[in-house]
């Protein structure tokens, strides 16, 4: 049996294969009806609550804060949370407490358990995101057999419905809660060419609960004449209110104002919701992805009439306002897609891992072959040189090597540096991975120290320092950020051992 | 208000019903909110007008204003951009007074913000131009149930608020609508009732759900004390450990001891070589003899060496062997510590290790010491040193012997010269002899005496070697008995510590069982207690909405609304 998991910034899923074949989604082990695993966390001393039963419980512990949106941490190397005993615990840890989770809701939906899994991640996950989420997963005790781009998970899973979609051009456009990805997929039998990618970072339904949470506060101001309660249980409220009330103003057709009576504290008013106001700000963050959509087929020399089919998936995508908004940017020709937006990342998941598994390989079924591109372009920043050296253009075919030369003459240098980034726009939107040091070089000779750069298939990158004369090897440190909590495996697998999740793990 | 108060009252019930909660406190409030709004005097009606309404609109709104000075009416005037927010505790008001002028021309929807909250039961526009169909489409905009009347500006000249209600109802219902104002203003309260008891209710099953959660896993608990496999493992790490070091120090002690090229060997080997000398005792009974011995410093230098290296091995030894111990009961006490039980305390567990020093003691000493004899230097080596030409002097002796008989037989003749001859003849051999025999005296003596001297030290050395053979073995013999004795004993006590900690953390887990589980079902007891309190407060709830309910619907009926 197969797993596919679909990490969100919100709510994760997991999905896996009937008998048929066809890809079912794993529910919760306690409540059939429930789908989708809210990727929240709340811990307790000794036990945490992920979940529904953490969003059932936040207010019977309100003095503990709601985890959340940790997924958008992966990479940072920061701590997320410091628990009672001011233990750091990193995003990596959280997310692999919902993984442990959705791990054993599958377990008691699959007795035979599962022997392939595959987690997606946004298709504009840098290195050290992915890698945070293989750590993830690592953590959590799965046996990670890949790692598979959500929109990608989101194409196998609308390609695997129906079969019309051969030689077309599809934009899937993820517009989950936490992060913006899009696509740009061709598919041919059971090959599908990834031609671009983008996505913007932290823009999800997120920004959407922000601009409603900002006016429950305005109200709360104006009616009571002070500021917002700043205890964990208001913050916790207002968060989880927040979502319902953008839910609802989302999908309301013609535009009226929403009045709810609020208790927050001690405190009750009336707060009013201008969907006038609530529309034009939401409408400036969906106009943010559609100029990335456009950056994106402009990078290819497209325009929107050039998609055939634009594929909606993630949870701000299923709004109608997102739908309203792209239906007045298509023309009539172009099929605006409505595809399972909650579930088929993980479905697509569970496709691909049965595609790759050895079960497939019996059956006579041949894997789903991946041609992917870079995300981003991949450069070095030598030593203090603000200028990046480019060593792989975005949407380059992946895998791809590519290989940097720089003089070394050991008589005058100690030791060589060089930052290893990646960008979309090296000035606006630069992800500096780590630092490559060499501190020993092993010749007195001058030599060319040659780079080199890999970027995988999964989107991860690969490194090697070689002496390109002598073609040795050359030992090198990567050094990822400087933070004052250094993330440590064993002590965060060791913290995650120590408590039981949802008391039952 | 009578009617709040028992709405109050209730209010304090539900708060019981729930018991601790997250909203004891917004619950506390909301009682006093009630009760403020009940006690109130006041009777609240709105006005609206545009922001820049007419100077006659203006003037008449002044006006009312002025007349509700003192009275127990109170105008709140309210504009299109008016962000006045509402919050409980106010009395919201159910009367709006619309002034119609000129500004309405750009339509009704001026007064959307009022409509939307549907407080309003009773509508006045008055209307402040010459077209009346204005003061309608505004009537007509406040489409739910509202009931609208349109006056005109005359209408309310010099006239008060109350004397426009009294328009619409009669004297006694004013009463009726300023209570009816309080009772409406409390709606909110029962979906922040319905909200608190969903929160509640969620919350209480979800902690039964982990209770039950809990329960089973200090069921599985139960099923795992028995640790008998975990026992038996642990016994198995033991045993091996204790085996493994007996074998490793009987294989050390064979090396060392082996002959020829074990360190034992050697190291006497090497300091035997140093002994050249004797010491030398003259014996009183053999006056040609002298006695030898070893050098009692040399001897004890030995002595010290064969102890020395010994206590060396013998320290190396419980080193080795109390860090193996020490990795041994880290081990141990790490798959305790997996099983929650408590870890082996090292002073429990330790006896005092053998002591070296007695065992150096016991058998480092000289067991037959060497003894020997040479001759003694001087006239008595020659004497000794004749008897080895006894045989010579006999033969020559014998010789000589006729040959002097021959000598002296006769005075005359042929026999006289022979006679000479032979004198002559025994005369020169003697000499010769004697030359000869104090030559080969001379040059074997210091011969022997090496050769003697030679013999004598390689006796000493061989029993010397014999004697390190003897102490190097003897203590490692008692050496290896000690420790294998210690190794038993400490893994013995190693063993009783374990079984007396599993003993120790079954009770206590059996105890700590028994809690969590009397503690389990308290809870369980507790949250069926809280569930039946939240259904309470629900069936309060559903009373109390039905009761306002009621009110609003006799108010109406009252008002004719």
């Amino acid at each position: 049996m197969v797993l596919g998991i679909d990490l969100g910034t919100s709510n994760t899923v997991a999905s896996t294969l009937s008998r048929d074949g066809s890809p079912v989604i794993v529910p919760d082990a306690f409540n059939k009806e429930q789908e989708t695993t809210p990727s929240i966390a709340l811990i307790d001393g000794r036990k945490a609550f992920v979940g529904k039963f953490a969003e059932n419980l936040f207010e019977v512990f309100p003095d503990k804060s709601i985890i959340s949106h940790f997924k958008r941490n992966f990479g940072t190397q920061e701590p997320v949370y410091f628990d009672d005993s001011n233990q750091p615990w990193f995003s990596e840890t959280l997310a692999a407490l919902v993984l442990r989770k959705v791990k054993y809701d599958t377990e008691m939906y699959m007795p035979d358990g599962f022997s392939n899994a595959v987690i997606t991640v946004p298709a504009h996950y840098n290195d050290i995101q992915r890698k945070s989420v293989i750590e993830a997963a690592r953590l959590a005790d799965i046996n990670l057999s890949a790692i598979l781009e959500e929109p990608v998970a989101a194409a196998l899973c609308y390609g695997n419905a129906t079969r019309q979609v051969d030689d077309e051009i599809i934009l899937v456009y993820d517009f989950g809660g936490g992060t913006f990805d899009l696509t740009l997929i061709t598919k041919s039998g059971s090959n599908l060419h990834v031609i671009a990618k983008d996505g913007l970072n932290k823009l999800g339904g997120k920004e959407f609960d922000d601009i409603i949470a900002n006016a429950i506060k305005g109200n709360y101001q104006e009616a009571l004449g002070k500021s917002f309660p700043s205890d964990k249980l208001s913050v916790n409220r207002l968060n989880k209110i927040a979502e319902q009330v953008k839910i609802e103003m989302n999908d309301i057709d013609i535009s009226r104002n929403i009045s709810k009576w609020m208790m927050f504290g001690r405190e009750a008013f009336e707060c009013v919701f201008d969907h006038a106001q609530y529309t034009a700000t939401a409408t400036d963050l969906i106009v943010k992805t559609e100029a990335a959509v456009n950056r994106c087929l402009r990078s290819l020399g497209m325009q929107l009439k050039d998609i055939n089919k634009f594929i909606l998936i993630g949870g701000t995508s299923s709004s109608k306002l997102v739908y309203n908004y792209w239906k007045t940017r298509v023309s009539p020709n172009q099929e605006l897609v409505y595809h399972q937006p909650l579930s088929s990342v993980a479905k697509g998941a569970a496709l691909y891992a049965y595609s790759i598994g050895d079960n497939a390989k019996s059956a006579g079924i041949r894997p789903i072959e991946l041609k992917s591109v870079s995300t981003y372009n991949i450069g070095l920043k030598v030593g203090d040189q603000n200028s990046i050296d480019l060593a792989v253009h975005r949407n380059s075919p992946l895998p791809v090597v590519s290989k940097k030369g720089y003089q070394i003459d050991p008589s005058r240098i100690q030791s060589f540096s060089a930052k290893l980034c990646q960008f979309w726009d090296a000035d606006s939107d630069l992800h500096e991975l780590g630092t490559i040091q060499v501190q020993q070089f092993n010749t007195l000779n001058e030599f060319i120290l040659e780079i080199q750069i890999e970027n995988r298939l999964n989107g991860t990158i690969g490194l090697k320092v070689r002496n390109a004369d002598t073609q040795q090897d050359i030992r090198f440190d990567f050094i990822r950020k400087e933070s004052n909590h250094k993330y440590d495996y064993q002590q965060q697998k060791a913290l995650l051992d120590s408590v039981y999740v949802n008391n039952y793990l | 208000m009578r009617e709040l108060i028992t709405i109050a009252d209730q209010l304090e019930n539900f708060t019981k019903e729930l018991g601790v909660s997250s909203y004891a406190g917004f619950l506390e409030e909301t009682n006093r909110s009630i009760r403020k709004i009940a006690t109130r005097d006041a009777f609240p009606l709105d006005i609206f007008s545009h922001s820049a309404a007419t100077a006659s609109t203006k003037g008449a709104i002044e006006a009312l204003l002025r007349g509700a000075q003192g009275s127990e009416f109170q105008l709140r005037v309210l504009h299109e951009n008016t962000k006045e927010k509402r919050v409980f505790d106010q009395v919201q008001s159910a009367v709006i007074i619309v002034f119609v002028d000129e500004t309405f021309l750009a339509g009704p929807e001026l007064l959307a913000p009022f409509r939307q909250n549907e407080q309003y039961r009773f509508a006045f526009f008055i209307n402040c131009t010459q077209d009346e169909k204005l003061a309608q489409q505004a009537s007509r905009f406040m489409n739910y149930r509202v009931k609208s009347h349109i006056l005109s500006l005359a209408d309310i000249q010099e006239k008060k608020a109350e004397d426009i209600l009294l328009t619409a109802i009669d004297a006694q219902q004013m009463d009726k609508l300023k209570r009816y104002t309080c009772v409406q203003s409390i709606k909110p309260l029962f979906g922040f009732m319905r909200e608190i008891i969903d929160a509640e209710n969620r919350a209480a099953n979800t902690r039964k759900l982990l209770n039950t959660q809990n329960a089973n896993i200090t069921r599985k608990d139960e099923q795992g004390m028995n640790n008998n496999d975990f026992l038996q493992n642990l016994r198995q790490v033991m045993q091996k450990n204790s085996q493994e070091l007996d074998k490793n120090f009987k294989i050390k002690y064979e090396d060392l001891n082996k002959p020829n090229t074990g360190k034992f060997s050697l190291l006497s080997a090497e300091r035997v070589s140093l002994l050249e000398d004797f010491e030398r005792v003259e014996l009183a009974e053999k006056s040609e003899k002298v006695q030898t011995t070893i050098a009692q410093n040399y001897l004890d230098e030995f002595l010290k060496m064969v102890s020395t290296t010994t206590s060396s091995e013998l320290a190396k030894d419980e080193t080795f062997i109390k860090s193996s111990f020490d990795d041994l009961l880290s081990k141990i006490n790490l798959q305790l510590k997996s099983k929650n039980i408590k870890p082996l305390k090292e002073e429990e567990i330790y006896i005092p290790f053998p002591d070296k020093k007695r065992t150096i003691s016991t058998y480092c000493y000289y067991n037959r010491p060497y003894v020997g004899e040479i001759i003694k230097k001087g006239g008595m080596e020659y004497f000794v040193a004749l008897r080895d030409y006894t045989g010579l002097i006999m033969v020559v002796g014998g010789l000589l012997a006729p040959l002097s008989i021959i000598a002296s037989a006769s005075e005359s003749g042929w026999a006289k010269n022979i006679a000479n001859w032979v004198k002559g003849t025994t005369a020169a051999i003697s000499l010769l002899m004697i030359v000869f025999g104090i030559y080969d005296l001379r040059r074997r003596i210091p011969l022997k005496r090496k050769e003697e001297f030679e013999r004598e030290l390689t006796k000493a050395r061989e029993t010397l070697i014999q004697e390190s053979k003897r102490m190097f073995s003897e203590s490692s013999r008692d050496w290896m008995t000690n420790i294998s004795n210690w190794i038993r004993d400490v893994s013995l006590n190693i063993s009783n510590a374990i079984d007396k900690n599993v003993k120790e953390s079954q009770n206590n887990k059996l105890t700590q069982m028994n809690t969590e589980k009397m503690q389990q079902q308290k809870l369980q007891a507790s949250l069926e207690n809280i569930l039946r309190g939240i259904q309470g407060a629900d069936r309060l709830r559903d009373g109390l909405q039905n009761r306002h309910r009621d009110m609003i619907t006799e108010f109406e009926k009252d008002l004719k609304l």
